[in-house]
């Protein structure tokens, strides 16, 4: 294996993880999330010289949830059209404790659209700024602060009473 | 409590409640299609080239099955550009540079070339079963789709003996086992097209619920050979005859899909030394 391929699996070793949380909050399921964080690694791979020569660090990072980003916005739009809706949530979730947080906070998400997912996923996961959600997103920080705003509106509504069951987790 | 001000915790806490992604498998899944993505993206490039110098007279049309491991890509944007403006449909891949070491291409090498060729799948049951009496390399796996798991073959060699033709009444060497699918009710054409290809494709009889197999052959005008199956089961051989259980009603691949994947210029005799180390690493990882 030669230093580059070397290089590329230390970097995507130590970034897998972390890109398969953000992946999995955006989509919701584990298997797609495995998949949208492949092939972010497999586009980084096919450029990866190139990319390793002009960027420090964060820039890869930064590189890597651009184009998870992407796929994910773009593979939401190619499937919209397909997809089946099986079963609605109620507005007011039952309680959530211990393992069922992640199901309901999971399920609150995905009912928020993929594109305020992904500003609240970078936002409060990330801890990214406004501006770098911004940046992220091809969006203005207007536009992401308003996307916020709505997003945390929204959640507050789907969780509503349990958010306070959530909270003592 | 203000959901803004615990989301943060409530988020980093739904995600570590997450089984652990299998990191050593998608890294190397991923390094696995990213170098497939690589190769084709060449292919691509070195085509076009080929292809617009054929239209001033100057390069035979046989250039375009030879991969280029040098070029320079006009107006490929700079890595500082992707900074500003990323794009998931990446540019093209950057020169390499210096002898490339090749070799015999290997069962390893083979699989990393199909895994390229296929849509993202599980694999599984790697079996490097060449064909009997040596003639050239082969292997068997389960891949799954979203459909489920179903056995690929694949043998890649020089092509020997007579030409491809249903008259000859079997396949030419294939995995072990796969001799004994030229039985009687099975369909078979043949054709040369017009780039000079001979493929031949064989289906098997169609008879509800029992395990069904296409296979494609393509002879290639460079002398390679390549004969890939495909099955609506999972298959193993025993003794030398294949046995398994159909797990849909028809085999994963089509005959236009195997014969597009039988003829992909991918297949040769040699390739980079780097292809074979891929498919290896790629295939231990999810071997473990």
């Amino acid at each position: 294996m030669d230093d580059a391929a070397l290089d590329f699996e230390e970097f995507a070793s130590t970034r897998a993880r972390r890109l398969f949380h953000v992946a999995h909050l955006m989509c919701g399921d584990w298997h797609q999330a495995q998949d949208l964080v492949q092939t972010t690694l497999a586009k980084m791979y096919a450029v990866w010289p190139r990319l390793r020569r002009g960027q420090d660090e964060p820039g890869l990072d930064a590189y890597a949830r651009k184009v998870l980003l992407r796929y994910y916005l773009s593979h939401r739009r190619l499937r919209r059209t397909t997809e089946l809706v099986i079963a609605d949530l109620p507005d007011s979730p039952s309680p959530a404790l211990g393992p069922e947080l992640r199901l309901t906070l999971t399920e609150a998400l995905r009912r928020l659209p993929p594109r305020n997912r992904a500003v609240v996923v970078l936002r409060y996961l990330e801890d990214r700024s406004i501006e770098e959600v911004a940046d992220l997103l091809d969006l203005s920080p207007a536009a992401v602060k308003s996307l916020n705003t709505r997003s945390l509106a929204k959640l507050r509504g789907i969780l509503g009473e349990d958010r306070e069951l959530l909270f003592l987790v | 409590m203000d959901l803004e001000s615990e989301l943060s915790r409530l988020l980093r806490q739904s995600s570590q409640e997450l089984a652990a992604p299998p990191v050593v498998l998608m890294v190397a899944e991923a390094a696995a299609r990213g170098r497939a993505l690589r190769r084709r993206r060449r292919l691509a490039v070195a085509g076009s080239a080929v292809a617009a110098a054929a239209l001033v007279g100057t390069v035979g049309a046989t250039g375009l099955l030879r991969p280029a491991r040098t070029h320079a890509v006009a107006g490929a944007p700079t890595a500082s550009a992707l900074t500003s403006t990323p794009t998931a449909d990446l540019a093209a891949a950057p020169a390499d540079t210096g002898p490339v070491p090749t070799a015999a291409t290997t069962a390893d090498g083979m699989l990393a070339i199909l895994s390229g060729l296929l849509p993202a799948g599980r694999y599984s049951h790697f079996d490097p079963a060449g064909p009997p009496g040596g003639a050239g390399g082969g292997f068997r796996v389960d891949y799954a789709d979203e459909a489920g798991p179903t056995s690929i073959a694949v043998v890649l060699g020089a092509a020997a003996g007579p030409p491809l033709d249903c008259a000859a009444g079997r396949l030419p060497p294939a995995v072990e086992g796969e001799g004994g699918w030229g039985g009687p009710g099975g369909s078979c054409e043949a054709s040369t097209l017009p780039d000079g290809d001979r493929v031949l494709s064989y289906r098997t009889e169609e008879r509800a619920g029992s395990l069904r197999g296409v296979s494609v052959a393509s002879r290639r005008a460079d002398g390679v050979q390549v004969v890939i199956s495909s099955y609506n089961g999972t298959v193993r051989a025993v003794d030398g005859r294949l046995t398994g259980a159909p797990t849909r009603s028809a085999p994963a691949l089509d005959p236009a899909r195997l014969s597009a994947l039988a003829r992909d210029p991918q297949w040769r005799l040699t390739v980079e030394q780097e292809l074979i180390d891929e498919g290896a690493t790629w295939r231990r990882a999810w071997q473990r």
